[in-house]
């Protein structure tokens, strides 16, 4: 029997390694409207928020890219929704888990025939952890990444980023036919920049 | 459902054939202690009221506060976001039929065999724990239609 | 015939040990809140590992040879530890591969700390079984709960795993002196009362420090880990100086204080480990099993001595392991 669970277990162990190796799908590809161009990243103690600048005759460009490869079908929904899954699924199953606790808190509560004993103090711990919980959902409802990581500054780039005070490089200018796909700089992250010294 | 008006079509420029709705997640988490505390506020006094002899009077106080506590997380935070595609109409629908049944059935899982209730029992037990929540329901149409009277 | 007694006062071994445990704790507040990044490039290189081969040799040491009623508790405990830490690192490493987006990695980690509080839940559960007239099912609205926050407000979920896992040791050390020396346990406890004292007083002494310079990639993983992105109100000495004071004290209890209060943890008196010294123990097993972790202790103080910040990265990725063991082990002694 503990033969068996150890295997079980064991296999469960390796399978969740095997899962990291699944092949890349054979998707047809699709050709992409895409541009090269040059970025010029710029740190600016000046500057309120971040800008994407991207010149009128560029943006000309795509767009005759575009309808060169069949116009309406290929544009991408212009308006992000601000409700992509990553920002859904936590609400979504935070709010289950919560509601999953007190059914059974309550039920456990219930039945074990606490409900008969000292339930007046019972009543204030919930309501002192309720008014906590309360307050708490105002301040971190839904909390995300730290600041960092949720605003475009100065701070995320490296030392030496900061003492040049800008940076540039090849970059692509694409479109995207997802419209739940934010608007995004890809910048690749190679084993030297991983920031190793 | 108060925030369910807040879920804004935008019209695209490139005119995407469904509409986009932006349902605020910050504002669903703000409303959930208070629309909690006000709907309990509705519905306890009826429990109290409505729940047969054989549930005590703290019983029926912590049913109040317990059965609305199961089923508001699930009501306010996952179904918006699960359902945002769906009109409020629809949203409500499920909603108002979800609560009540689930929570008829957390009822029954308490309390089975614990205490002394005849099937009439039960029924009228039923019945409260839906006329609550129908209560609850007109409660929040009346206030959503005052804007909560500038609470929100 | 009246007996005349002079009165004197005698030290006990339990004073002694109060005093020398808050003296301890003073000088360490003191050192790491003055030094905080010294000590914790010091305390990780130096007792790091060592530590962890303490904690398995008394892992070792209450292990039943027969798991008998335990068999489940067990099975489910130690398998549980294999199947979250694979998980863990398969997250860990492959964190470049092109499954992982920004959305599937917040799901895919969340869903890993969701499975280790339901694992614990679980756990609990278990042992209340185990326990007459005990109903331990509160566990599972609990861990409910927990998964949520987990959900809810990930980055300070992971960020209380970082300081709560250094008062496991205590409650470690606490368990195993009620069996093996009860005198101590009020004295334990006022050393441990002192130690919210100390913290407040490391805070008041380092709130208005200016943050700890993080311009090396060794250092931004030391405040890193403290959690100065997550809370960068606070000052990451303040942080880094609590984290490391928190984890000294861990690593104290399990090198110094557990097997001096108990005699099966002493590291060489292995004849007291059920497993080797049973005639159906696996004696050949355990020998090997400690020199492979003598070995790894040694590997680890030269790999920290060539590559400090790779071995450290290393390190703490594989000791989720040593984290999740703990848990089973404990539960039991509940």
């Amino acid at each position: 029997m503990k033969r068996i669970v150890f295997a079980f277990m064991l296999g469960a162990a390796l399978a969740t390694a095997a899962f990291a190796d699944i092949a890349k799908p054979q998707k047809p590809t699709k050709a992409k409207a895409s541009i090269d161009s040059l970025l010029h990243i710029s740190l600016k103690s000046d500057a309120k928020q971040a800008r994407l600048i991207i010149p009128k005759s560029q943006l000309a460009q795509l767009r005759a890219q575009l309808d060169q490869m069949g116009g309406a079908d290929d544009t991408a929904a212009a308006v992000v929704s601000g409700t992509g899954m990553g920002n859904r699924l936590p609400t979504i199953v935070g709010g289950l888990f919560l509601s999953l606790a007190i059914v059974f808190g309550g039920i456990w509560f219930a039945r074990s025939g606490k409900l008969s004993l000292r339930t007046n103090s019972a009543i204030v711990v919930l309501i002192i952890f309720t008014a906590i919980g309360s307050a708490a959902t105002f301040v971190y409802g839904n909390a995300g990444p730290p600041p960092e990581a949720r605003s475009i500054t100065g701070k995320m780039f490296t030392q030496a980023v900061h003492l040049y005070g800008f940076g540039s490089g090849q970059i692509k200018l694409e479109t995207s036919d997802d419209p739940d796909q934010p608007l995004e700089l890809i910048v690749p992250n190679t084993e030297d920049g991983s920031g190793e010294e | 459902m108060f925030l369910f008006d807040m879920a804004i079509s935008t019209p695209t420029p490139l005119s995407s054939p469904v509409p986009v709705y932006d349902t605020p997640v910050s504002e669903l988490w703000k409303f959930l202690p208070l629309g909690y505390i006000v709907t309990i506020l509705i519905e306890t006094p009826i429990l109290l009221i409505g729940l047969p002899s054989a549930v005590s009077i703290k019983q029926r106080l912590l049913c109040g506060v317990w059965l609305t506590a199961c089923t508001y997380p699930i009501v306010v935070l996952v179904m918006p976001m699960l359902f945002e595609d769906w009109a409020r109409w629809q949203y409500l629908l499920l909603a108002e039929i979800f609560a009540p049944v689930a929570e008829c059935t957390l009822f029954w899982l308490a309390f089975r065999g614990r205490l002394a209730m005849s099937r009439s029992d039960w029924a009228t037990a039923f019945l409260a724990i839906v006329v609550a929540n129908l209560a609850s329901f007109g409660m929040g149409e009346i206030l959503n239609y005052y804007s909560w009277f500038g609470l929100l | 015939m009246q007996e005349i007694r002079q009165a004197r006062f005698e030290l006990t071994s339990a004073q002694v040990f109060a005093a020398l445990f808050v003296s301890m704790c003073a000088l360490a507040a003191i050192v790491i809140g003055s030094f905080p990044l010294a000590a914790s490039i010091a305390t990780v290189f130096l007792f790091a590992g060592v530590h962890n081969l303490m904690e398995f040799r008394y892992f070792a040491a209450r292990m039943p040879v027969r798991w008998g009623r335990s068999r489940l508790f067990y099975s489910f405990g130690i398998g549980g530890v294999l199947v979250l830490a694979a998980a863990y690192l398969t997250l860990y490493f492959s964190s470049g591969n092109w499954l992982w987006s920004n959305d599937s990695w917040l799901w895919l980690t969340a869903s890993w700390n969701t499975s280790f509080i339901l694992w614990l839940a679980f756990l609990f559960y278990l042992r209340g079984r185990q326990r007459p007239r005990s109903d331990w099912s509160w566990a599972f609205p609990v861990g409910f709960l927990l998964a949520g926050l987990a959900w809810i407000i990930p980055q300070y979920w992971s960020l209380s795993l970082v300081y709560i896992h250094p008062f496991v040791a205590m409650w470690f050390l606490d368990r195993q002196m009620r069996r093996t020396k009860p005198e101590w346990i009020t004295a334990y406890r006022v050393g441990l009362a002192s130690i919210p004292i100390f913290l407040v007083l490391l805070w008041i002494g380092l709130a208005r420090q200016p943050n700890l310079p993080d311009d090396t990639s060794l250092f931004w993983r030391i405040t890193q880990h403290a959690g100065s992105e997550i809370l960068p109100g606070i000052s990451s000495h303040l942080l880094v100086a609590t984290h490391v004071f928190l984890e000294t004290i861990h690593y104290f209890v399990w090198i110094l204080l557990i097997p001096l209060i108990d005699v099966k943890a002493i590291p060489w008196r292995i004849e007291r480990i059920p497993l080797f010294s049973n005639k159906f123990g696996f004696p050949k097993l355990l020998i090997g099993a400690l020199c492979i972790g003598a070995l790894v202790v040694a590997a680890l103080w030269f790999g920290f001595a060539v590559d400090y910040t790779r071995t450290r990265d290393i390190y703490f990725a594989f000791a989720i392991a040593h984290v999740l063991a703990e848990f089973p082990f404990l539960i039991k002694m509940l």
